[in-house]
């Protein structure tokens, strides 16, 4: 396993977490990449703190040491990590760049441009990278742009109807880039035009730093707000769970049949993607859940915040008991029922005592307490003292 | 009816029939009260002389807001009737799709244009950011209906010391077109509001509660004057605002006031901000209170323009 810290990239053994190497970088934690070069198992990261000292670097997995002849310089710092397929890597920086890299050589195969900034990984698929470049400045828009993956030319660009300063992280899915809009859409821009081939509404707003998850042609959607969302093209089957805490950093993770989600509050959760019930949701943590990693048989969760990062590896208890728990969202009769007692409990509450106290007896129509000269005679008690001109 | 012991009822009159058509003049102490004030500065000119509050004829906060809480807590059909309609509300929304918090409630019973606001926000959180416009629209046409009937109960509340009828709610009814076109125009004062971002965080908000707060001291009386007189809208607006002007009646700081504690109470409510279909026992006893609180206000302005219907001036003194 290999995480990026402020001044080192780290490797641990996953079934114990031990530290087995580091290697130094002065850089944002970003997620890191790992690839085949050539023979080699590396991992693929960026470094650096601004325009003069960014780069990607390939390290050996086992060892630690540098794999091509020299690091690859990007225009501008990197914060979005890096994304991999057929032999290449992917990478945007804070200036819009898209860069491909050749695994092989460390090369720059092409270099794309957006009108915005990359705060997250590029998705790729379907020979296209896909980028969602966040607005710089107020009068500009977020923009999802579309580079063929061969040639780094630009094959589409959408900008929502609606305009907006950010959007979520793009994810394929069956020839659709998806994407969630802050207007409350997730819509499946096709990887052919960029053209909405669907789209569907959501209550809430998704984080630019998060993406959403894909499995069985489904796509669970991590609002803002807590809550989970299975969305599908053809708009049926949907569900919410609804964890009332933010997930503003860790993408959603599909795990067999469940979807792991990480919260704010450090939690871990997991809603089954078929009934959407909750399944487990681990106690509350001071730190929040930065990301969320997958082994076979370990669940890796790292949580930064302002306290010491930490990194916690989760496997199957065997004498754990599943939760069945549906969604707060879900209406329950006998708690609706409640909300009508209480209602009718309340004003009994109000009224009983008022009438008691004989508090209609001394309401008034000031209409006819005005007296002839429309001085109000009220005013005799409210001012006592004070004559009236 | 008036048990007549009252110690601030000297003269108890005999209950004239409905008042709807009765041609109000300025009174002489009106007259005089404004025409011996000379305001100063726009705001002076807007907001009417400056006269000492124990000689207005606007009611006192405190006379006010007792007579408004004395008439909705002793009629059960206020109370319970606001409370429960906030709860079939509640039940709407979860019917519809609604995914969200309580909060949706917390001004369900507010006087125009809070209520027009959150109106706006549900249907934005219902249909999406461009249809809620749409959708707002239609719903305007319920939230005139709302207050039209809340307008009679209150006013024939007032009328009957304490006791309502259908024919409260018949009044409100017939008050329809012109509470529409009162919500309307709060409408658009909210949509012009929102533009009040540009002018940065601090200013942008401070208008944004003062924009709302301005239009219900402009014509928050409008429901009232529709109800008792069921005159044209250029009428009951100019009516509106004279009696918004009435000296003394420190009426803007009423309904700044009022505004103030419609932003603020709601963040008192428990569970406020769990998103639930199924709130919470706190929650509902907190939504109905908060509504009990909105409904009293009502009737603490309904009492202010009985009080003050009578010395409105036909035409708006110019100055």
């Amino acid at each position: 396993m290999f995480v990026t810290g402020p001044d080192a990239l780290y490797a641990f053994d996953t079934s114990t977490g031990t530290q087995l190497w580091r290697d130094a970088r002065d850089a944002p934690p970003v997620p890191v990449a790992v690839a085949s070069v050539g023979k080699i198992r590396a991992v693929v990261y960026t470094t650096g703190r601004d325009a003069d000292t960014s780069k990607v670097i390939a390290v050996d997995a086992a060892t630690g040491k540098e794999v091509w002849a020299a690091p690859v310089t990007l225009q501008d710092v990197s914060r979005t990590g890096l994304t991999i397929d057929g032999g290449r890597a992917f990478v945007g920086d804070e200036s819009g760049h898209v860069y491909a890299v050749d695994l092989a050589d460390g090369a720059i195969a092409w270099t794309g441009k957006t009108p915005g900034k990359l705060a997250g990984p590029v998705a790729v698929g379907g020979g296209v990278v896909v980028a969602v470049a966040a607005a710089t400045d107020t009068s500009t828009s977020t923009t999802i742009v579309g580079f063929d993956e061969s040639t780094g030319d630009e094959s589409w660009s959408v900008v929502p109807d609606a305009a907006a300063s950010f959007a979520s992280l793009a994810t394929i899915v069956d020839g659709n880039a998806v994407v969630a809009f802050p207007e409350g859409t997730v819509q499946g821009l096709s990887l052919e035009d960029g053209t909405a081939s669907w789209s569907t509404r959501i209550p809430a707003l998704v984080s630019p730093f998060v993406a959403s998850a894909a499995a069985d042609g489904s796509v669970l959607v991590a609002d803002s707000n807590g809550g989970v969302h299975r969305v599908t093209p053809v708009g049926d089957d949907g569900w919410l769970y609804e964890f009332n805490v933010a997930i503003l950093r860790a993408s959603p993770v599909v795990v067999g049949h469940v979807v792991v989600l990480g919260l704010e509050d450090g939690s871990l959760g997991a809603v089954d993607r078929d009934s959407g019930h909750l399944v487990f949701h681990t106690a509350a943590s001071s730190a929040p859940i930065d990301g969320l990693a997958v082994t076979p048989d370990t669940l890796v969760v790292v949580r930064s915040g302002a306290g010491r990062p930490t990194i916690t590896g989760y496997t199957t208890d065997p004498d754990g008991r599943l939760l069945d728990e549906q969604s707060p969202t879900v209406p329950v009769p006998g708690d609706l029922a409640l909300g009508f007692v209480l209602a009718l409990a309340v004003g009994a509450v109000i009224v009983v005592p008022a009438r008691m106290l004989g508090a209609r007896r001394r309401v008034e129509d000031p209409s006819e307490t005005s007296g002839e000269d429309g001085r109000d005679e009220r005013d005799e008690t409210d001012a006592p003292g004070q004559e009236w001109p | 009816m008036s048990n007549g012991k009252g110690k601030n009822r000297k003269k108890p009159r005999a209950r004239s029939p409905r008042p709807a058509t009765r041609t109000t003049a300025p009174t002489k102490t009106a007259h005089t009260a404004s025409s011996a004030a000379s305001p100063g500065g726009l705001l002076g000119r807007v907001l009417g002389p400056a006269v000492p509050p124990s000689m207005s004829e606007m009611p006192t906060f405190r006379r006010s807001l007792a007579q408004g809480f004395l008439l909705v807590a002793s009629n059960a059909v206020l109370v319970l009737g606001a409370l429960v309609f906030v709860y079939l509300v509640w039940l709407v929304l979860i019917g519809f799709g609604f995914v969200g918090t309580p909060l949706a409630l917390t001004q369900m019973l507010a006087m125009p244009p809070l209520s027009t606001a959150f109106d706006t926000q549900n249907a934005i959180s219902l249909a999406g950011q461009q249809n809620g416009l749409i959708v707002a629209l239609p719903l305007l046409l319920f939230r005139a209906v709302v207050v039209g009937v809340l307008s009679g109960l209150l006013v024939e509340g007032f009328e009957r010391r304490g006791s309502t009828s259908l024919g409260g709610v018949v009044r409100g009814l017939a008050s329809f077109p012109i509470v529409l076109a009162y919500l309307m125009l709060s409408f658009v004062a909210l949509f012009l509001a929102q533009f009040g971002s540009v002018f940065g965080p601090g200013l942008g908000t401070l208008l944004q509660v003062l924009l709302p707060a301005f239009v219900l001291w402009a014509l928050g009386f409008v429901p009232f004057a529709a109800v008792r007189e069921g005159r044209p809208l250029a009428d009951t607006l100019r009516r509106s605002y004279a009696a918004a002007r009435t000296p003394g009646g420190r009426h803007l700081s009423f309904c700044i006031v009022y505004v103030l504690l419609a932003f603020v109470l709601p963040l008192f409510v428990p569970g406020r901000s769990i998103i639930t279909a199924n709130p919470a026992p706190g929650t509902w006893i907190g939504l109905y209170i908060l509504s009990f609180l909105h409904v009293g206000f009502t009737a603490a302005m309904a009492y202010r323009w009985l009080a003050v219907e009578s010395s409105v001036p036909e035409t708006l003194a110019r100055r």
